[in-house]
């Protein structure tokens, strides 16, 4: 009994690294966009696919593979802000911005899915795992694989939240989430700092993608279970609060997890909902309290 | 209170309170708005004004105190119910129904009020205010002047008893602010009931049968506009505008 | 000039759809046809909750498919007249719509969209999971459609159509004067321009978004008992987010808050979608996803050309 919780404490964790790669990514965008990137799942697929490209066709090192697959991700996501949310930013003027943004990328996201499958073609698609090998614990093992996604994804995190604290790029950024007439007035470059923070929050989703390639295989829907899940932990977190959604993603990661013990596996993804709109009805601002800036 | 002669004041506020986490935003605040005068709340940015309205019409709930409408509490009722008892509001920024036109704007505060037969006065407003040849232009796009005038007007089509207005020349040309000031002198002389948050101080001093002052969320003074002007405490308080907190 | 072509074009479209059946006597047009109307009545209810009156939805899939679901499993198991089971599918579609509405009374533009999205894949999950009655990943089939159609396949397609096409033209005629021409609709545009104004000018906005809510998923879980009854399967998949996408796609594409935009738009899109199915069954999707973007940045008024946007 207790060895089977140990080992389920241990697929949570590692799954909660995932989840808080993701999430984290996309509470970031919305923090400081004030934008909910439906899209989000789309940059995890592409991630995917970029891993599998670079691994796979052209036998790049699987270091390299996924370094590549996140820069591309990175690459493409700078091209969302100034391509489709500035110009409807344009439109709306001082409009409030309203729900027309979901929609916006929710259309991205069809139009992204449906490319991959166009491209790519429905097969799931096979990435060999970066490492090979499990962590023998005696009561469980651990594929090292599955350990490597926890150490990237902690290293990735780590390196965010540096970046955010330390760098001048990361202060703006921080800046723009606090206030962003404030931060324009102080000579911030909105646009920039919003292109930049949309591209590191898919970038990191890629990321992810390439990283659980092995462990999910590739195809082009992947993502999308993922973004609805990170929708209930960046709600249970507190919307825009980027240690809540750290938080969350383990809080529901665990969940899942152990709640195989009680109820049948394939409703294991309904937890995620179910949190999701319990939270909503009881807690809008989120566990930690405080929430978003607005 | 018993079988008083005396008619119940149309707007009584009494100890009303409101905290923002340790922040008094309103803090111990009572008057009355007797039927058919004009009030003029005034004070220093942040002290407090636009909180009072908040807790009348129930956009925010008081910690404390209580609002009496004709001599019946409405701290208790929501919005909606507060806004058919004949009470209007107007917004500091103005509030409208930007992308429908001028005429639904109407047509919408009469539904919600309840009240039928509205077009022949909304006529009237519209002609009065110089809105009548707009009435089918979106509401976002007349200008800032014109955007007042709608606001009120869209309170005036259903005969309101009390009138809350939150600086309705904020913003406005010289020639609309006379038109909103002989607007409101006309409707008291027909019985309406206004309470006005307005910096413009010869608008208030001249339009006003009584104002109240307040001060960090409390009242400082109250009283007719010649005992105000000359009070050394309101002069304090609005000189020393420059080192009050502006939080509000 | 758009109000011109609005009185034209309208009646000139309904009065060809009634008569497509004798126009072009074929099934595999009347079976597209067919769905094309029932895609838009799910279009036009997801434009009274969303276009109208602004609490936009990304569960619409979920109440589509609980229609569809109710009308197929009440039919298969306890022998419902399929007249009944479309009453039964709205009113279980509307049932669930009155309880997902309960959080949009506190919830706003976001979170409202996250909860309905939520929805719909929970309604998924248990259509694929509860195998007794929804017969799982495979889907619910074998029961009964309208009864006495002609028995002749062709006849028995045109029949179905026009039953089809009467009901859907009558509740996009239903919803659209709610919108217009009663207090409702009012209440729903000034909830979606200005929810505080609104209560300000004494609207009670918790009962008019409830109302939109229980409308909308009605006449949602009503097309999916359409559905049910033409295409005689109904599974899991009739509740995935891709459903939702082309419902919205549709409604942005023909013009929000006008109801008969959305209805437009679906036929032209579902007509575009089953076009480019003969290129690659893929391109349908892309082509939604494009039309979805390029009509929200830059046709915000969609082909109805309506004065009023979300």
């Amino acid at each position: 009994m207790l060895e089977s919780l140990a080992e389920f404490a241990i697929q949570g964790i590692v799954l909660g690294g995932l989840y808080a790669l993701f999430a984290v990514g996309l509470t970031l965008i919305f923090g400081v966009l004030d934008v909910i990137n439906v899209a989000h799942g789309e940059f995890f697929a592409i991630g995917g696919y970029l891993a599998f490209a670079a691994i796979v066709v052209l036998h790049w090192p699987g270091a390299a593979g996924v370094a590549g697959a996140a820069v591309g991700t990175f690459v493409l996501g700078l091209g969302v802000y100034p391509l489709l949310l500035a110009p409807l930013k344009r439109r709306l003027g001082a409009r409030p911005r309203g729900p027309l943004y979901l929609v916006l990328t929710l259309g991205l996201s069809t139009f992204l899915q449906s490319s991959l499958l166009a491209a790519a073609g429905g097969d799931y698609l096979r990435v060999p795992p970066y490492a090979g090998g499990v962590l023998d614990l005696s009561f469980t093992a651990v594929s090292h694989q599955r350990l490597l996604v926890l150490v990237v994804s902690i290293v990735l995190l780590g390196g965010l939240f540096l970046f955010l604290r330390f760098h001048r790029e990361g202060l703006a950024v921080r800046a723009v989430a606090q206030n962003p007439d404030a931060a324009q007035a102080m000579g911030i470059n909105l646009p920039r700092v919003f292109a930049l923070t949309l591209a590191l929050g898919v970038g990191l989703a890629g990321a992810g993608g390439a990283l659980m390639a092995p462990l999910f295989n590739v195809y082009p829907t992947v993502g999308f279970p993922l973004t609805i899940k990170a929708f209930a932990i960046t709600i249970l977190g507190g919307m825009g609060n980027l240690a809540g959604a750290l938080v969350a993603s383990f809080l529901i990661s665990l969940a899942e997890a152990f709640s195989v013990m009680l109820i049948p596996s394939e409703w294991q993804n309904a937890i995620a909902f179910a949190v999701m709109i319990v939270m909503l009805l009881l807690r809008p601002s989120g566990l930690l309290g405080g929430g978003g800036r607005r | 209170m018993g079988k008083e002669v005396t008619q119940p004041a149309r707007l009584a506020v009494s100890e009303l309170t409101k905290r923002f986490g340790g922040l008094r935003a309103v803090s111990g605040c009572s008057f009355e708005v007797e039927a058919g005068s004009v009030v003029g709340l005034i004070g220093p940015n942040g002290s407090g004004k636009t909180t009072v309205f908040d807790l009348i019409t129930r956009l925010l709930r008081a910690d404390g105190g209580r609002v009496l409408h004709d001599g019946e509490r409405i701290d208790d009722l929501s919005t909606h119910e507060i806004a058919r008892r004949g009470i209007g509001r107007t917004f500091q920024a103005v509030r409208l129904f930007r992308a429908l036109p001028v005429r639904e704007n109407l047509a919408i505060a009469a539904m919600g009020r309840g009240v039928r037969d509205w077009e022949g006065r909304a006529d009237a407003w519209l002609e009065r205010l110089g809105l009548m040849g707009l009435v089918d232009a979106s509401a976002g796009s007349l200008s800032v002047g014109q955007q007042r005038l709608l606001e009120l007007a869209m309170n005036l089509v259903i005969e309101p008893t009390l009138l809350l207005l939150d600086e309705p020349l904020a913003g406005v040309h010289p020639v609309v602010r006379r038109q909103i000031a002989e607007t409101i002198r006309e409707l008291r002389g027909r019985g309406r009931t206004f309470l006005i948050i307005e910096h413009h101080m010869p608008f208030v001093m001249s339009l006003c049968d009584k104002i109240v002052v307040m001060d960090h969320g409390e009242k400082i003074a109250e009283g007719p506009p010649a005992a105000i002007r000359a009070d050394e405490r309101v002069i304090a308080a609005l000189l020393g505008q420059g080192r009050a907190r502006d939080d509000a | 000039m758009i109000a011109r072509v609005r009185v034209i074009a309208v009646p000139a479209a309904l009065v060809v759809a009634a008569l497509l059946p004798a126009l072009i006597p074929h099934p595999f047009v009347l079976t597209l046809a067919t769905q094309a109307m029932v895609w838009a009545l799910l279009a036009a209810s997801w434009d009274l909750l969303s276009g109208y009156t602004g609490q936009v939805s990304f569960g619409h899939a979920g109440f589509f498919a609980l229609g569809a679901y109710a009308a197929a499993t009440a039919t298969k198991h306890a022998d419902l007249s399929p007249w009944l089971g479309l009453v039964f599918a709205a009113l279980v579609a509307a049932l669930v719509g009155g309880l997902a509405g309960f959080p949009a009374l506190r919830l706003r533009g976001h979170y409202l969209a996250l909860v309905t999205l939520g929805l719909a894949e929970i309604v998924r999950l248990v259509a694929q999971n509860w195998l007794e009655l929804t017969g799982g990943p495979f889907g619910i089939h074998d029961y009964r459609t309208f009864p006495g159609l002609p028995a002749a396949p062709l006849a028995h397609r045109q029949a179905r159509y026009v039953i089809v096409v009467a009901i859907v033209a009558a509740s996009v005629v239903a919803m659209r004067a709610l919108c217009e021409r009663t207090p409702a609709g009012k209440a729903f545009r000034a909830i979606r321009e200005d929810e505080v104004l609104a209560e300000m000018l004494g609207i009670r906005t918790t009962v008019y978004k409830l109302l939109a809510f229980v409308v909308s998923s009605a006449f949602a879980g009503l097309a999916g008992a359409l559905y049910a009854y033409d295409v005689q399967l109904v599974s899991p998949s009739v509740a995935s987010a891709a459903t939702t996408s082309f419902v919205i796609g549709m409604a942005v594409f023909g013009g929000l808050g006008t109801v008969w935009g959305p209805v437009l738009g679906a036929l032209l899109l579902f007509g575009l979608s089953e076009g480019l199915r003969f290129i690659g069954v893929v391109y349908n999707l892309i082509a939604v996803g494009l039309v979805i973007m390029i009509f929200v940045v830059f046709v915000p008024r969609g082909l109805a050309g309506g004065r009023r946007t979300a």
